[in-house]
């Protein structure tokens, strides 16, 4: 696993490359921990993992030094909790899936070869971004469709997308510019909760047709 | 109460930004400029992250139905109440059935309106500022509509008359020049390119908001065109998108981007953002890591002075 030295991109941001997606959720927990909550927010991405820190409390030199020590503990001892499943039931197709039908042309599969392909096992939730709680479900087995030439102005919460080898969860309504194969009910934005959102980076989700 | 006679659909409830959920694609949102913020608040003896009113391009009527403390700072424009004319950066009394009326400033866009106790929101993540994008936080998580109604706090027993010194107000202008530093994808400009990012200077142009500033100028591409993994950005981050224009995020910026990060604006001068207006002509100019940390502890020890607590982001 070769993870490059941490290096400054602004005056208060550091930048760390890694390999993939996973090792990017690791290093993040990893420095969450060392680096402690207040001040700093970190941010993985799919291949490199972002600390913003406050300049008027932490020199960027100390940080640094920071990141690079917290980078040479042995990261398969910090308890990542990458390993949970999330069973997510999907209203597919029809008024909530709108796109479904024609994905299924595309992809020359029946609507009930496409679910059985999208809920033969569980994915893996590989990053979360773009907008607040829409996690990147990384969907192998399904090959990608492009996304929609004009977004909808309006998409509502818990949407199913699928483009680009990925399936999409919005967890807030807004604009959207996925396909949408289904609907979710699961709550996945809670603000009053203890956790807001459902599905971290590194969570695994199972899809399941809904009842209906 | 305030209530909301006119508007130009782009006033929004904002405060503190909503921090610590990047990770979980929440982007920070908060007032725009930190600064004007802080100075409208000290204005109504508010703490200087009170939420108050973020207007864009001016442009708003209120009605007040209980009589208030007040305070305005950032873009000037013309401000009456009930026809008396009113002045920025001064603490002004406000009766009860007054109407306050801002328009537009010439200068610069965002202006900031206080009122003394602070407007009264519901708190989603820790902040009371408003995401319009997802419908969070300020007042129903959008815009501020005609009829729309705002109450506040418990002001402070005895606000006193305050005026901001003139050293503190900020200097708003159609030229700006803002202190920046190399950031993750600069090494993949060509030589000429890098130099000429932190030299030009580019014009502002229509596509300027909340998210982000588009820049237009002599374009930006990198060296050796190739596709990027969707990297985490932050309000600052300058980007260099496939039309060569560089792109400014602002304080609403999403949390990836996979555009080339080509540089980044020093925290100090990131308040400012919020104040370019499209026609404004802009350049970077390179600071040392060493510079940026100076230059923002002095200007918010500088603004402490007068706003304890008052804080840059």
């Amino acid at each position: 696993m070769t993870v490059r030295k941490p290096s400054l991109i602004g005056d208060d941001i550091i930048s760390i490359h890694v390999e993939d997606a996973a090792e990017a959720q690791a290093v993040a927990a990893l420095l969450k921990q060392r680096l402690g909550p207040a001040e700093v927010e970190v941010v993985p991405a799919l291949d490199s993992v972002a600390v913003y820190f406050d300049l008027m409390t932490d020199e960027p030199d100390a940080m640094l030094e920071r990141c690079t020590t917290a980078l040479t503990q042995d990261r398969a001892k910090v308890p990542i909790g990458a390993t949970m499943l999330h069973t997510i039931p999907v209203r597919y197709g029809g008024k909530v899936g709108p796109d479904l039908a024609a994905i299924c042309v595309q992809l020359e599969l029946s609507e009930e070869g496409f679910i059985a392909r999208h809920t033969a096992k569980p994915f893996v939730a590989e990053a979360i971004g773009f907008a607040p709680g829409f996690a990147y479900i990384s969907t192998e087995g399904l090959p990608s469709v492009s996304r929609l030439k004009t977004p909808r102005a309006s998409v509502p919460a818990g949407a199913v997308g699928f483009a680009a080898g990925y399936t999409g969860l919005y967890a807030l309504g807004g604009p959207g510019g996925w396909p949408l194969i289904g609907q979710t009910d699961v709550k996945l934005f809670d603000p009053d909760a203890d956790d807001p959102f459902l599905i971290r980076a590194g969570h695994c989700v199972q899809f399941v047709v809904s009842e209906r | 109460m305030l209530r909301v006679l006119q508007t130009n659909g782009q006033a929004t409830v904002q405060g503190v930004p909503r921090r610590g959920y990047r990770d979980h694609g929440m982007p920070w949102a908060g007032a725009a400029d930190a600064v004007s913020l802080g100075l409208a608040n000290a204005l109504v003896g508010n703490a200087p992250t009170a939420s108050a009113l973020e207007l864009t391009l001016g442009a708003l009527t209120l009605e007040f139905t209980a009589s208030a403390v007040i305070g305005l700072a950032g873009a000037e424009a013309d401000a009456r109440t009930d026809d008396n004319p009113v002045s920025f950066h001064q603490t002004i009394q406000v009766k009860k059935g007054a109407v306050l009326t801002i328009g537009m400033p010439s200068v610069g866009v965002r202006t900031y309106l206080s009122v003394g106790g602070g407007l009264q929101v519901s708190m989603v993540l820790g902040s009371a500022s408003t995401y319009p994008r997802a419908g969070l936080g300020g007042h129903q998580g959008r815009t501020l509509r005609v009829d729309d109604e705002l109450a506040w706090g418990l002001a402070a027993k005895a606000v006193p008359h305050r005026e901001t010194p003139a050293p503190l107000r900020p200097y708003l202008s159609h030229e700006w020049v803002l202190r920046a530093l190399p950031s993750a994808e600069t090494a993949l400009l060509a030589p000429d390119v890098q130099r000429a990012l932190f030299s030009d200077s580019f014009t502002v142009t229509p596509r300027a908001d909340r998210m982000g500033i588009q820049l237009d100028g002599r374009p930006m591409a990198l060296a050796d065109p190739k596709s990027l993994k969707s990297a985490p950005v932050f309000p600052g981050t300058v980007q260099c998108p496939g039309d060569g224009r560089p792109f400014i995020l602002g304080i609403d910026a999403q949390t990836m981007g996979g555009y080339a990060r080509i540089a980044h604006i020093a925290r100090c001068d990131r308040h400012r953002l919020a104040q370019l207006r499209p026609g404004d002509r802009v350049s970077f100019a390179e600071v040392s890591h060493d510079a940026a940390a100076a230059s923002l502890r002095g200007k918010t020890h500088h603004l402490e002075q007068w706003q304890p607590g008052i804080s840059l982001w």
